[in-house]
């Protein structure tokens, strides 16, 4: 068996509210707060957030491993560490080898300098000598396609030369541990094939990656095991198909969803599911197959003008649906009761991972808002198809070269 | 780094280690390992060796800094030659004119040059050197990278500056009918070793300090102000009476400023006991300086 090239023993992260990416602080403030606390005779006491709980793990060399959890699990404070630009609050974090990161391409690019002045620049910052980068000078600009570009102060790039140039500085470093969290939800669909490429290609070489993504698709391509980090800590690791799994069955989200009824409030869900044409529960639908979302709700009080609305999100969190009742036509339920409402999707949704929202409320005011509180999986195959949703359009074919010549019918469709 | 066991071994998943001391990690403290764990105790390691690994870095940081300087300058390098030019008479109109000071066997305008060049790369330095942490935020907080550097970098450009203003003083010095001194290959290297120690503790115990608490940094440039009456740059040191003159050596400006006059402009030298009281305390306020910013480096990501 390889040797680690990533070791973490219960590494901890602790952040204090207000400090963490905050704008620094005042020494005034600072000292306000001294006397603030001396005259009330108060003991500090900052609010905090623990960010990573004794987190254990190993990554032998040469593992492609995935990282899944929710917003706030602490991934990107995981990456963070394993990168050592913050140091843990408690435990170790060992590292074997030279990082490399795909985190934040192009920071540290300067707008006045040129893109050749630029890629010296990010090679030294990222750790690269003078004499790696001119050595890679070719490639770096070929995988970016700026030749042309280079004598260019960067001020003068669009959006996406820049990141290119910058992903392709970072990919042409030779890391041994590559770092990446969400790269690929930035560029252009041919771009983002070519770094998927790159990822595959550093991977075979027997280097290290670590691969941070809401795009599970892509984690389950790449990497052959994964973690899943719930609440800074390590819920699960192995195999990636049982993590994501798993993942897709924790509680929080699911297929059928009960919350507490709460008699204080003016109406409620009470319950709601994904469910087929049957009315059983599902988690998965074929494409052809519709998805419903049943909502059981109390409604305690009179409200008129009570709606209720399905929010659908796809995987890299796009809003896709937002289907009030009321827009359909449908009486708002203004009497007190037990409802159960149910929406039946639109037929547009291709295959990937949904999300999906349940609101409750008028048009002045928010009664209820569950947040992710149900997913789905739409099951098929979608290669080389940039778009998120499908729909029928009307489509009509002439050709015109014949109707030009006002001929048609003499021509037979035949031409010179 | 290829896996030295061979192709043939399947990458195991990733194992949570177990809980508690395992001592199978004894032997993994060897080389090959980085280690990034919480900070302990009241001393942090200086590493300056550091700085000698990423001399490449610091020299691309200084060589952006200039370069965006100069592409940016209206009047480009000129600036650099008009600048203390300007500087230097005003200290002769307001000191050598208004107040009369004066400069034993020389021209205070020379002497008043190599005054303010040193006090241009002192404000300079120090105001851009407690600055650098912030002014590279976004790379401290994104990228992984010695953050000993950027502080460092800010050492560089301004020498560029002193180096003109220098030439210039000494071209007076020469014009007026002064020599340089004859111990001018000791004393000048000695001078600019000793500017550049002296600010290296201001700049990494502010440029740490100014990270946490931002509005340090006007008080920084205010004390600037304060520090220049106390430093012999507009007036040589023999103004000060001898009880008292020792005192200004325990500013290291005073010993770089006084060795670089020796050297091109042709004033009495200090005591060799006034340079090594420089020296002494340049070194210790560095080690201060630099302790105090390996010991705050590791919270920077966190907190700028």
């Amino acid at each position: 068996m390889g040797r680690n090239a990533i070791e973490l023993e219960a590494v901890s992260k602790r952040y204090r509210l207000g400090e963490h990416h905050g704008q620094g602080l005042d020494l005034r403030d600072a000292l306000a707060a001294l006397a603030a606390r001396v005259r009330r005779g108060e003991r500090r006491r900052a609010e905090e957030i623990w960010s990573l709980r004794g987190v254990d793990l190993e990554v032998p060399e040469g593992t492609a491993l995935g990282v899944v959890g929710r917003n706030g699990a602490g991934k990107s404070t995981l990456l963070r560490v394993v990168n050592h630009i913050t140091a843990p609050t408690e435990g170790v974090c060992r590292t074997r080898g030279r990082i490399g990161s795909l985190l934040e391409v192009g920071t540290g690019f300067h707008k006045e300098l040129t893109g050749l002045e630029n890629t010296y620049l990010n090679g030294a910052i990222l750790g690269m000598t003078k004499a790696e980068v001119s050595a890679r000078l070719d490639e770096i600009v070929a995988f970016a396609g700026l030749e042309g570009f280079m004598d260019t102060p960067v001020k003068r790039y669009s959006s996406g030369m820049y990141l290119r140039l910058g992903f392709s500085v970072a990919a042409h470093m030779e890391a041994d541990i590559l770092l990446v969290d969400e790269v690929l939800a930035v560029g252009d669909a041919e771009f983002q094939r070519r770094c998927l490429g790159k990822m595959g290609e550093v991977e075979r070489s027997g280097r290290t990656v670590l691969f941070v993504s809401h795009d599970q698709h892509a984690i389950a391509r790449l990497c052959e095991t994964s973690v899943w980090l719930d609440r800074g800590q390590v819920r699960m690791a192995g195999p990636t198909e049982a993590v994501l799994r798993a993942y897709h069955a924790s509680d929080a989200h699911g297929t059928v969803v009960q919350l507490p009824e709460d008699a204080r409030t003016p109406a409620q869900v009470v319950k709601t599911s994904v469910v087929d044409e049957s009315y059983q529960p599902r988690d998965s639908f074929p494409l052809d197959e519709v998805p419903r979302i049943a909502v059981g709700l109390v409604v305690r009080e009179r409200i008129p003008g009570l709606d209720v609305a399905v929010l659908v999100s796809n995987a890299r969190g796009v809003a896709l649906l937002d289907l009030a009742m009321t827009d359909a036509g449908r009486p708002s339920l203004d009497v007190p009761g037990r409802y159960v409402v149910e929406c039946r999707l639109p037929h547009l949704l291709v295959p990937d991972e949904y999300r999906v929202s349940i609101w409750v409320g008028t048009q002045y005011e928010t009664v209820e808002m569950h947040e992710g509180v149900l997913s789905f999986l739409v099951e098929g195959e979608e290669r080389d198809r940039r778009r998120a949703v499908r729909a029928e359009a009307g489509w009509r074919a002439a050709r015109v070269d014949d109707h030009l010549r006002g001929s048609a019918r003499a021509l037979g469709g035949s031409s010179a | 780094m290829s896996d030295p066991t061979g192709p043939a071994s399947a990458p195991a998943g990733p194992v949570p280690a177990p809980a508690g001391p395992a001592p199978a990690s004894a032997g993994r403290h060897q080389h090959g390992w980085v280690v990034n764990a919480p900070a302990k105790g009241w001393w942090a390691p200086l590493r300056l060796s550091q700085l000698w690994t990423s001399r490449e870095l610091v020299a691309f940081f200084a060589l952006r800094d200039l370069r965006v300087r100069y592409k940016q300058a209206f009047f480009g390098g000129a600036w650099a030659v008009v600048q203390p030019l300007i500087g230097a008479l005003a200290f002769t109109v307001l000191f050598h004119r208004v107040v009369g000071v004066d400069v034993e066997g020389g021209s205070y305008f020379a002497f008043a040059l190599v005054g303010y060049a040193v006090w241009g790369y002192v404000t300079s330095t120090v105001q851009n050197g407690a600055g650098s942490l912030l002014n590279n935020a976004d790379l401290i907080t994104k990228v992984s990278f010695p953050l000993i550097v950027a502080p460092a970098a800010t050492l560089l450009p301004p020498l560029v500056d002193l180096a003109v203003a220098l030439v210039l003083g000494t071209a007076v010095a020469l014009a007026t009918g002064s020599l340089p001194s004859a111990w001018a290959v000791v004393e000048l290297p000695l001078g600019l070793a000793l500017l550049v120690l002296a600010v290296v503790a201001p700049v990494a115990y502010f440029s740490a300090t100014v990270v946490k608490y931002r509005d340090v940094l006007p008080l920084v440039v205010f004390g600037l102000q304060f520090v220049l009456f106390v430093t012999p740059i507009a007036y040589p040191p023999e103004m000060v009476s001898e009880p008292w003159r020792l005192w200004l050596y325990l500013n290291p400006v005073a010993g770089a400023v006084g060795a670089l006059r020796a050297a091109l402009v042709g004033t009495s030298a200090p005591a060799a006991g006034e340079l090594a009281l420089s020296t002494a305390v340049g070194v210790l306020l560095g080690v201060v300086g630099l302790v105090r910013f390996r010991r705050g480096e590791r919270e920077f990501a966190d907190i700028v």
